[in-house]
């Protein structure tokens, strides 16, 4: 996904106009001859001490937060094992699993609906042959 | 990244953007500043813990710890993110383009709990290292886990920190029109290392990812001397008392992840 958007490819992340410079006219942190890199104009010790902390007072995102999923490659046996786990904090997991003659964009959409996460949801499906 | 709106499997020590959350959108990589002028460092520093405010981008690995009397102690820990570009002799620049906005990219295995063996060598550039003791001597093939600090405790026991260094791919593939492609499912396929010269298209990167960027070169740096204060020296400098939050006791399950 690749954003031209003008708001995300000006200011997000890394400048794109003092990566630029630094790319052409830095070197070692500092102007290569002849040219002005913007690096100079900065002081990289500028948190030295207490102010190096951000304080945790911020913005917090209100957010609906899954169940903790490995983010490892799962092997078959920790498939089953996650789906007995599922089955236990989610009741309604099972219920879909005992329905399982739905069809698999019936059984995705109703899984969705749960809020799982969309990798959970490809191993529940991948666990019990449908995927 | 990986399990977008759940928890992870493994603690992670996060660094720079403090915009953090189980999701990671374009829009918290955003400058507060209304104005949006990236010069502009007045009351942005509370949006990264980045000595250099100007940069907003996000960095993570996993945490350590030092298993000791049945518990995990935290060890401390901070990054430093080195940005190096891959030019020829003549400083030519103009084939290297800055990152794309929102560009995303995983190195290292978080599965891997075993030490890495001598025929494995098909794998990230992840190395670990003493800092300045022997920064120098290091690569990612001989010392990519723990074992040789094992078998030079010595050494260790000298060191101020315990460095995990990684290096992030420098060419990304590109769609029909030319863009660069800034992800992919699992967050590597669309990135990758420089092969060598290649006269003929006067291009470092290989033919499928042509897209030339600069290389992150991330240092996780765990402090060692912290635990040292409130741990036993012994148990500090034992490596095999070491963990990754990913319950990894070889080292060789670093990796980190990044989003500009």
């Amino acid at each position: 996904m690749y954003f031209s958007n003008n708001k995300y490819s000006a200011y997000s992340g890394w400048p794109t106009e003092l990566m630029e410079n630094m790319i052409h006219n830095c070197t070692e942190n500092t102007s290569r001859a002849n040219r002005t890199c913007h690096l100079d104009d900065f002081d990289f010790d500028s948190r030295d001490g207490a102010d190096k902390t951000v304080p945790y007072n911020g913005f917090i995102p209100d957010e609906t937060v899954g169940p903790a999923v490995s983010s490892l490659p799962l092997k078959h046996h920790y498939h089953l094992q996650l789906v007995q786990h599922l089955v236990q904090l989610e009741p309604r997991v099972y219920h879909l699993l005992y329905h399982r003659q739905m069809d698999v964009l019936h059984l995705h959409r109703h899984l969705s609906l749960l809020q799982l996460n969309r990798r959970l949801i490809v191993v529940i499906l991948q666990s019990i042959g449908i995927l | 990244m990986v399990n977008p709106g759940a928890c992870s499997s493994h603690v992670h020590s996060v660094y720079g953007n403090a915009n953090f959350g189980a999701t990671i959108t374009p829009e918290m990589l955003l400058d507060d500043n209304e104005d949006g002028d990236w010069r502009d460092t007045n009351d942005k520093y509370n949006q990264t813990t980045s000595a250099f405010i100007p940069n907003l981008s996000m960095y993570w690995a996993p945490s350590l710890y030092i298993l000791w009397e049945d518990m995990y102690h935290l060890v401390p820990s901070f990054a430093r993110p080195y940005y190096r570009i891959t030019l020829r002799g003549d400083g030519d620049a103009s084939r290297v383009n800055p990152y794309p906005p929102f560009l995303r990219m995983i190195v290292g295995d978080a599965s891997r709990k075993t030490a890495w063996e001598p025929w494995e060598t098909d794998r990230d550039n992840i190395r670990w290292t003493l800092t300045t003791i022997n920064r120098v001597d290091t690569d990612y093939i001989d010392h990519g886990d723990w074992t040789y600090l094992i078998d030079n405790l010595d050494l260790v026991g000298q060191s101020n920190q315990v460095e995990m260094k990684l290096h992030f791919p420098e060419c990304l593939a590109v769609n029909a029109d030319g863009t660069p492609i800034t992800s992919s499912d699992n967050y590597r396929d669309h990135a990758t290392y420089i092969t060598g010269w290649d006269r003929n298209r006067n291009s470092y990167c290989p033919e499928d990812f042509p897209y030339q960027i600069p290389m992150l070169d991330l240092e996780v740096r765990y402090d060692l001397d912290h635990m040292r204060e409130i741990l036993p020296l012994d148990v500090v400098n034992n490596v095999r008392n070491w963990r990754l939050s990913t319950s990894d006791d070889s080292g060789a399950g670093g990796h980190a992840d990044f989003v500009r």
